[in-house]
């Protein structure tokens, strides 16, 4: 990933702060709006809550698609169902990489997750599933095309543009990834969703950020 | 996130050797990742000593067929996804 400003980091922070206060053990779009709004201080919070999208409206939102089961309840990490066992997963690790080398832990977990037999989606070595990447893809080319850093902005951009689109069916593991995290494999985009719930349509969102975006420039 | 599944795992304790099939079974889920990273770093490292695979699979305990199907070469080309 190319050049991400300070502000969009922190953004992917809070949008994993997110994750982790709704027991999700990945990271969605739809914590990527929430670090939105979280940061406050950038053009993209700033269009959302114009158009009625304030953190606490988007929390509540969040809980309603929880509720119906568009988004996974609350529940144990990997790691805590493990050391529920009596398994201490980060020490297994530790012990992995000291041996192995950080560089063929990857590998096996890499190998294990694609293989065409006994594949595992997401072992538990693999970190926090990212289930964006398109976000990312489209936010770096909205970056690029304005000759800018990737910053809140396009981030958000990026977010509406992925949920405008069909299911990525360029990534097919992201779809394995998301039935064992317990996503329904659907088409029901947690971002179009939530912004329709409260009367919004994503193109109007995206021509308010691209506006702002061209003011500036 | 360490911290935080720590204190998930203590009140998870109970419920693991519990007749909850919910969490019992997604324990045994992440306790299989964790076992199958870890027998394919055990077999990397097995063939990196010269081992064949009949050696490592009568360590595994399982047949030479089922070792060599699941570990052997016949991969699916490069990483690059996911």
């Amino acid at each position: 990933m190319v050049a991400f400003t300070q502000p969009a980091r922190r953004v992917w922070v809070l949008a994993r702060q997110e994750a982790e206060r709704l027991q999700h053990h990945y990271v969605g779009p739809e914590h990527l709006l929430l670090g939105l709004l979280r940061h406050r201080h950038n053009q993209a919070a700033r269009v959302l809550r114009a158009h009625g999208l304030d953190l606490e409206t988007v929390r509540g939102e969040v809980d309603r698609l929880v509720a119906r089961g568009v988004l996974p309840a609350p529940r144990p990490s990997d790691d805590a169902l493990l050391a529920s066992l009596g398994i201490d997963p980060v020490a297994v690790r530790r012990r992995l990489r000291e041996s192995f080398g950080a560089e063929a832990v990857d590998q096996a977990t890499q190998r294990v997750r694609t293989r065409p037999i006994h594949a595992v989606a997401w072992p538990p070595m693999g970190g926090t599933p990212l289930l964006a990447k398109r976000v990312f893809r489209l936010a770096y080319q909205e970056a690029v095309a304005r000759g800018q850093e990737v910053g809140p902005e396009h981030l958000l951009l990026g977010l509406l543009g992925d949920a405008s689109e069909p299911a990525d069916t360029e990534l097919p593991l992201d779809q394995q990834v998301s039935v064992s995290l317990g996503l329904p494999d659907h088409d029901h985009h947690p971002v179009r969703l939530l912004a329709e719930a409260r009367g919004l349509t994503l193109a109007v969102l995206g021509s308010a950020v691209r506006g702002e975006l061209d003011r500036d420039r | 996130m360490e911290k935080t599944a720590d204190r998930e795992a203590t009140t998870l304790a109970a419920a693991t050797s519990s007749q909850d099939p919910e969490v019992g079974l997604r324990a045994v889920a992440a306790l299989r990742g964790l076992l199958e990273v870890l027998e394919a770093l055990q077999v990397d490292n097995a063939r990196a000593q010269g081992w064949s695979w009949q050696d490592i699979a009568g360590r595994l305990g399982v047949s030479k067929q089922a070792v060599h199907q699941k570990h052997g070469p016949s991969r699916r080309p490069g990483p690059g996804r996911g």
